[in-house]
C-alpha cells in the first residue's frame, strides 16, 4: 500500500489493538490475585508452622483474638512467630524489588541485588562488630550493633559507586566492573576476619552470614515495613517511567525523562532496601535474581503489573521457603538461605522451560 | 521555524560539529549529508537533547535550553538508526502508549493516548504489528513503529537519524513516503541524515552538507548535489540523470 493510500484511511473510529489490551490488562489482573491469595494462604500456613507443638485453632484464636489465649500461646504467637513470618514477607518483597531494579538500572538481566558487592560488604560490617568488636556505629545500643554496622557498610558501598560513577559518568559496564572490585575487596577483608578470629567468632560470624528470619524482632520488622511503605509508592507512581527506562534506555530522554536522575534514584532505593533486610537476616540469594524474572514471565513488561507482580512473588517464595525451613527435618529450622536456592531453582527452570517461556 | 545559532558540540576536548547557524521554516525538509564521521548524527542528537551541545537551538522561537525536559520532548521527535526498544517485551500498542504517558505517575492510562494509539496504527497501516513485540518484527517493520512512536507525540520538529539504512528499497520508500505525507499535512519540520544521494533529492527539499564537522553547503538540493560538489566531498566521480518523473538520479561511476 502506497503512503497516500494509507494515510487517506479514515481512521476516527479505529480500535486497532485496544482490544487485545484490555484482554491482556485482565490476564494480568488474574496472574495478580493468583498471586495474591496464593501468598495468604503460605502466610497462613508459615505461622501455624513451628518448632512448638501449637494446634492449629489455638494458633488461629491467638492471632485473632490474642485477649481470649493463653499467654504461651499469645507468645508464641506474637512474639516468635509473627515477626519471622512479616520479615520473610518483607524481605521477599525488599530483595525482589531490589533486584528488578539493580536489573533496570545496570541493564543486565543477571543483575541481583548483591551485585554491586552489598553482600560481602555486609558481611565485612559484620565481622568488624563480632571479630574486631569495633563499629562505625558505636553509639547504637549494643543488640544492633551488628545489624547497624552491616547496614552501613553495605549501604556505603553502594552509594560510593554510584556516585563515583555519576561524576565520572560512567557506562553501566564500569559500574558493573566497580561493583565487583569492590566485592573482592570486601570479600577479601572478610577472609582476613575469619582467618584471625577463634572459633566461636567464626561460628557466629558463618552463621550471620547464612540468611536466617530467626534473627529478626518487631524493631527490625518495623524499620523494614517503614523502608518498604515509603519506597513502594514511589516506584509505583514512578512505573511508566520505568518502563520506558526499560523500553528505550538512554533514549527515554526523548521522552522527557531524565534518564540519569531516575538511574540514581533506583540505585538508591535498591541500596537502601538490599542493605536493610541483608542486615536483618544475612544474605539470602536466589530470590533477588529470580522474582522479577518470574513476575516477568507472568506478567510482561509493563511495570505497573511487573512491580506489584515482582513484590508478591517475592514475598510468596520467600513465605514458601520459610515453610520449607521448618518443615524438612522436623522440629529442627534451616536457615532460609538454604532454602531460597534449593526450592526455588527447581521452580524456575520449570518456568522457564516447562512453559515454552511465554506466558503472559 | 527551527532555528540553530552557533551550535557546536565539543567532545573530549575534540570540536566535533563546528558552529553551525541554520533556519527552517515550518513543513520544511532537510537532508543532512555527508561522509562517515563528518558529524551528521552528532547534530541530531545534539538538537535531541541527547549530548551536550554549546549554541542555541530555537522551536517556534521558543530557546530549549529555556524549556524543561519534559516540555524539550514534547517538540521533538526522534527516530534512531537502530530501533531502540529492539529487545524489550513490550506490543506495539504497549509502546505507543509508554510514548504518551512516560510522564503520567497514575496507574491508569490516559484515556486519550488508546484512541491515540490505535488511530496511529490505522494511520501508518501498522495494525497488523499490534500485539506483536519488536523481536518478532523485520528490521522495516522496527522502523515504521519507530516512526509511529515519534510521530504520536505530535513533534513539531522530526529528527531521523539514518533512518532507512537498515531497510530494503520498498521499505526506504515506504518509511519516508510516510515521514513526507505526515509531515506536509501537519506542517512538521523534518531533518534527516541520509547516506543515500538519491533519497536525498528525492524526499529532501533543501540540504545540508558537512565536512569534518564544518557547514560546506546549504541551499535546495538540486543546487548543491552536483557533480563537483559530490566529487568533492565524497571523492566519487558520478553522473546526474534527470528520470522519467522528472526526479534527479546519482549515479556513482568511480572513486578519484
Amino acid at each position: 500500500m502506497s503512503a497516500q493510500a494509507i494515510l487517506s484511511v479514515d481512521t476516527a473510529e479505529s480500535t486497532a489493538g485496544s482490544e487485545h489490551y484490555s484482554r491482556q490488562q485482565g490476564r494480568r489482573l488474574g496472574w495478580l490475585l493468583g498471586a495474591l491469595a496464593l501468598t495468604l494462604a503460605a502466610v497462613i500456613t508459615d505461622l501455624m508452622l513451628g518448632s512448638g507443638t501449637l494446634a492449629w485453632r489455638d494458633a488461629l484464636q491467638a492471632l485473632l483474638h490474642p485477649e481470649r489465649a493463653s499467654s504461651l500461646t499469645r507468645v508464641v504467637m506474637w512474639d516468635l512467630r509473627l515477626p519471622v513470618t512479616l520479615t520473610a514477607v518483607l524481605a521477599g518483597i525488599g530483595l525482589a524489588l531490589a533486584g528488578s531494579l539493580m536489573q533496570t538500572v545496570l541493564d543486565n538481566p543477571l543483575a541481583e541485588p548483591f551485585t554491586l558487592g552489598i553482600s560481602a560488604a555486609a558481611g565485612f560490617g559484620a565481622a568488624l562488630v563480632i571479630v574486631f568488636q569495633t563499629a562505625v556505629v558505636s553509639w547504637l545500643p549494643v543488640s544492633y550493633l551488628l545489624t547497624g554496622n552491616a547496614f552501613i557498610f553495605s549501604l556505603a558501598t553502594v552509594l560510593f559507586i554510584g556516585i563515583f560513577a555519576s561524576r565520572r559518568g560512567l557506562s553501566v559496564e564500569m559500574i558493573v566492573m566497580l561493583g565487583i572490585a569492590v566485592h573482592f575487596i570486601f570479600s577479601a577483608l572478610l577472609g582476613l576476619a575469619q582467618y584471625v578470629a577463634d572459633v566461636d567468632q567464626l561460628q557466629t560470624l558463618v552463621f550471620w552470614m547464612m540468611g536466617s528470619l530467626q534473627k529478626t524482632s518487631w524493631t527490625q520488622v518495623g524499620i523494614n515495613a517503614v523502608l518498604v511503605l515509603v519506597i513502594a509508592p514511589v516506584l509505583m507512581a514512578l512505573s511508566w517511567q520505568i518502563s520506558a527506562l526499560r523500553g528505550f534506555g538512554d533514549q527515554a530522554q526523548v521522552l522527557g525523562i531524565s534518564v540519569a536522575r531516575l538511574r540514581m534514584l533506583l540505585l538508591v532505593f535498591a541500596a537502601l532496601l538490599a542493605s536493610a533486610i541483608t542486615a536483618t537476616i544475612g544474605v539470602v540469594g536466589f530470590i533477588g535474581l529470580v522474582a522479577p524474572h518470574v513476575a516477568r514471565l507472568l506478567v510482561g513488561e509493563d511495570q505497573r503489573y511487573t512491580l506489584v507482580m515482582t513484590m508478591v512473588t517475592g514475598a510468596l517464595l520467600m513465605t514458601l521457603a520459610s515453610i520449607a525451613s521448618k518443615m524438612l527435618i522436623p522440629g529442627v529450622i534451616l536457615p532460609i538461605g538454604i532454602m531460597t536456592s534449593l526450592l526455588g531453582v527447581p521452580f524456575f527452570i520449570w518456568l522457564v522451560f516447562g512453559r515454552g517461556g511465554r506466558v503472559a | 521555524m527551527l532555528e540553530l545559532k552557533q551550535l557546536s558540540v565539543e567532545i573530549d576536548r575534540r570540536q566535533i560539529v563546528k558552529p553551525l547557524d541554520l533556519t527552517l521554516d515550518s513543513g520544511a525538509s532537510l537532508a543532512l549529508l555527508g561522509r562517515n564521521g563528518a558529524g551528521k548524527s552528532t547534530v541530531v542528537k545534539a538538537i535531541a537533547g541527547l549530548i551536550r551541545a554549546q549554541g542555541e537551538v530555537l522551536i517556534d522561537g521558543m530557546r530549549l535550553r529555556d524549556l524543561s525536559m519534559r516540555e524539550r520532548s514534547r517538540l521533538i521527535g526522534y527516530v534512531a538508526q537502530e530501533f531502540s526498544a529492539s529487545d524489550v517485551r513490550l506490543s506495539v500498542f504497549e509502546l505507543l502508549l509508554l510514548a504518551q504517558n512516560s510522564q503520567n505517575m497514575r496507574f491508569r492510562a490516559d484515556p486519550q493516548s488508546l484512541a491515540r494509539a490505535s488511530q496511529m496504527l490505522s494511520l501508518l497501516g501498522l495494525e497488523h504489528l499490534a500485539e506483536r513485540q519488536p523481536t518478532q518484527m523485520s528490521g522495516g517493520q522496527r522502523q515504521m513503529v519507530a516512526l509511529a512512536l515519534a510521530l504520536i507525540r505530535r513533534p513539531r520538529l522530526l529528527l531521523l537519524d539514518e533512518p532507512t539504512s537498515a531497510l530494503d528499497m520498498a521499505n526506504q520508500f515506504q518509511l519516508l513516503d510516510t515521514v513526507r505525507q505526515y509531515t506536509r499535512e501537519h506542517e512538521i519540520t523534518t531533518l534527516m541524515v541520509l547516506h543515500d544521494l538519491n533519497l536525498a533529492h528525492r524526499y529532501a527539499d533543501q540540504t545540508l552538507l558537512l565536512e569534518a564537522g564544518d557547514k560546506v553547503a546549504l541551499g535546495a538540493t538540486e543546487a548543491i548535489l552536483n557533480t563537483e560538489r559530490i566529487a568533492q566531498t565524497y571523492g566519487v566521480h558520478c553522473e546526474l540523470l534527470r528520470a522519467s518523473d522528472g526526479s534527479l538520479c546519482v549515479h556513482p561511476m568511480a572513486a578519484l
